[in-house]
């Protein structure tokens, strides 16, 4: 190519540093942030596991100690009590939020008025931090503050709801309380999604004959899978997550009865000196997440391959 | 097959009058189409034919029976949708059958049923793919089918094809026409493509913001169209409107058209065929008189002999355009730009002054203010 001599010739070191910052800005841009994700995220990962195998107490250590912390920690019952808990708490909470967050998606679907204000109002919850969640909870359903005491001046004497001293029902509660916050979370992202259904296919199915609850469940619900994945992961992640909730409700108890894996994460390693032990907890928490979203991302990746 | 009555429907959102009086009668069998510019009401009307909207006031029959309050389901009506509405989670199959599946129709007999249709409409290798996995030809030949395979009373389409590309929209015209001559049920037809709605029709209404312009066959639509916008709106390329005013020359009627010949402005007269002799009232007065343009075109004594109702006139030539079978030529007469249909061979040079003929037995005349027919 000869066509334009002079100007190669006369920028001849200029134009190769221009070219090379038009393909890389945007590299550039993103490389800072690239790089602190590397270190905070996984660098604190990598660091965590490995103190996971060290018999760290309060300081780290860094002698290679093989499984011992892990031993020690499915030796524990509170262990157990925490990821019992968690399954219990997240099984049902995430249950529950979807089941109530589509039943009001579709009950909004239907038209009806002041639809702006009742989403507003099933949403808001959202907006609030879980430890105002817990905290307004512990009052509602303390015995001597909340419902009971509300049922009692009403004159409905025999009324009886202490789930939050009771041991075997905390756990429950903590259901409740985050159910309350995140199912009109559940119910925006259901709603959304049922807006984008072609209303010419509820009118097709409206003269094939089919009932509106046939209709919601044969023909519309079934495209709406993206979202009830989308969903799941959403609120399993908030599940193994929880852990302000936990504080601001129940503390934990009575006992250790409500302990969730993060709290007994939290009090190990900063409150008991077993950063050793604290590790491996949360290394069997990062490993729960692993189970739920690499499956997840696998068959996101194998449906976009296949187009 | 039925009868479908539609007695002054009318349909109002808020304050807003979408349907303003719609009153259409058609008998076992017919086809009709709504043909209508978009936003005129058609696809409202479509849906409360099947009952999927509220009617503000009046009466739809099917049988002559009311079925105003009838569920949508016990109309005995299949509908088409522009979309296709497919289920998106069902094969080609399940989609077709769906209809039946909720009448409660035996396994074996539905089998039987989507088994015809799908054979019908030549989409049995794809019986088993979603509708994602289907070309827009694909999913409408789908989207009929379901319609089919419930051997309604009454078909209804919404714009079937006007998501398909031009070729295949002229196939799917056809099948549509052949599928209506083997079942002979009666049809609904919406669209706002004129050359769909001449060639399909057994009568064509026409919708102009929510109210009929005209109710007739397509042939007297285009030769005899109740009004300037019917006239425009139908034919292509579109009626000519030529500003003339009607004067009477040795005892006849006939209209006045100024124009340009040999580099001169001058009067052409007209006569008027026997059939507008009678409009005695009107002599003096302005009118618009509308010619299509393949009634205009060069002039042949041999034809104005045989033809009385052919009459001659000089006029400049401005503009050719080719189209292959015919040279569209625009000349100018009473002040508007005029097109005529010329044998390619017949044409003169831009410039030049032609001989022209019209056929004044296939002329309109309008009304000016109120755009009527006379
Ligand atoms: N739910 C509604 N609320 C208010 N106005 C409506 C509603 N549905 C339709 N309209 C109005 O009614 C008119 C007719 O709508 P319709 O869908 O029947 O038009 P159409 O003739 O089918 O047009 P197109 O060819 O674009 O489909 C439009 O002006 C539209 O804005
Ligand atoms: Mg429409």
């Amino acid at each position: 190519m000869k066509t334009n001599p002079m100007t190669e010739q006369s920028l001849p070191a200029k134009r190769p540093l221009s070219d090379w910052l038009r393909w890389n800005v945007a590299k550039l841009v993103v490389a800072p942030t690239f790089a602190l994700i590397i270190f905070f995220v996984y660098g604190f990962i990598a660091w965590t596991g490995y103190v996971s195998f060290t018999k760290s107490k309060m300081l780290p250590t860094y002698s290679f100690e093989g499984v011992y912390q892990y031993v020690r920690l499915w030796k524990m019952s509170t262990w157990h009590v925490a990821m019992e808990n968690l399954l219990v708490f997240g099984g049902l909470f995430i249950l529950i939020a979807i089941v109530l967050g589509c039943l009001l998606a579709v009950a909004l679907d239907q038209r009806v008025r002041a639809e702006g204000l009742l989403r507003t109002v099933y949403l808001y919850p959202m907006a609030i931090s879980f430890i105002i969640t817990g905290t307004a909870w512990k009052w509602i359903l303390n015995p001597g503050l909340g419902l009971e005491k509300m049922f009692h001046s009403w004159g409905w004497e025999s009324f009886s709801f202490d789930w939050l001293i009771n041991s075997d029902m905390a756990i429950y509660t903590l259901v409740i309380a985050a159910v309350w916050q995140s199912s009109g979370f559940v119910m925006a992202l259901f709603l959304a999604a049922l807006r984008g259904v072609d209303s010419e296919i509820i009118k097709a199915a409206y003269l094939d004959g089919a009932s509106l609850s046939r209709i919601y469940l044969v023909i519309i619900l079934p495209t709406l899978r993206p979202v009830f994945l989308s969903s799941f992961f959403i609120l399993a992640h908030m599940a193994v997550k929880s852990f302000d909730l936990v504080v601001a409700l129940t503390g934990g108890g009575p006992g250790n009865s409500s302990i969730m894996p993060a709290n007994f994460m939290y009090e190990m390693t900063f409150r008991r000196n077993q950063i050793g032990l604290g590790a491996a907890s949360a290394m069997m928490m990062l490993a729960t997440v692993m189970a739920i979203v690499i499956p997840y991302l696998y068959s996101e990746l194998r449906e976009r391959k296949h187009g | 097959m039925a009868t479908l009555t539609i007695q002054n429907v009318k349909k109002s959102y808020g304050a807003v009058d979408v349907l303003k009086g719609i009153d259409l009668e058609l008998e076992n069998g017919e086809f009709l189409v709504l043909l209508g510019p978009s936003g005129c009401g058609k696809s409202t009307l479509l849906n409360m034919i099947a009952g999927l909207d509220t009617i503000t006031d009046g009466e739809i029959l099917i049988n002559s029976k009311v079925v105003n309050d009838v569920h949508p389901k016990d109309r005995d009506i299949a509908m088409v949708f522009q979309s296709y509405a497919l289920y998106p989670n069902m094969t080609v199959e399940r989609n077709i059958g769906f209809g039946l599946e909720m009448r409660k129709v035996t396994k074996a007999d539905r089998e039987k049923r989507v088994d015809e249709a799908v054979r019908m409409l030549q989409i049995d290798h794809l019986r088993d793919r979603k509708p994602a996995q289907l070309s827009g030809g694909q999913r409408q030949r789908v989207a009929m089918g379901r319609a089919l395979v419930r051997k309604p009373e009454i078909f209804l389409f919404d714009e079937p094809l006007s998501n398909l590309d031009a070729k295949l929209r002229v196939e799917m015209r056809t099948e549509i026409k052949k599928l209506h001559q083997r079942l002979g049920t009666t049809m609904v037809y919406v669209t706002h493509d004129q050359i769909e709605a001449m060639t399909l029709a057994s009568r064509i209404a026409i919708l102009r913001e929510g109210e009929i312009q005209q109710f007739a066959s397509p042939q007297e639509v285009y030769e005899r169209p109740a009004n300037m916008y019917v006239a425009g709106f139908v034919g292509s390329p579109a009626m000519n409107f030529i500003p003339a005013t009607v004067v009477s020359e040795d005892n006849q009627l006939g209209v006045s058209i100024e124009r340009t010949a040999n580099g001169e402005r001058s009067s052409v007269f007209l006569a008027l065929p026997d059939d507008l002799q009678d409009i005695g009232e009107w002599v003096g007065r302005e009118v618009i008189l509308g010619i299509r343009p393949e009634t205009l075109t060069h002039r042949s004594d041999a034809e104005m002999s045989q033809n009385k109702r052919l009459q001659p006139f000089d006029c400049q030539v401005e503009v050719l355009e080719p189209t292959g079978a015919d040279t569209l030529t625009y000349i100018e007469l009473g002040g508007r730009e005029v097109i005529a249909r010329v044998n390619p061979y017949n044409t003169s040079n831009p410039g030049e002054t032609m001989a022209f003929m019209v056929d004044m037995g296939k002329a309109s005349l309008f009304d000016p203010k109120s755009e009527l027919r006379i």
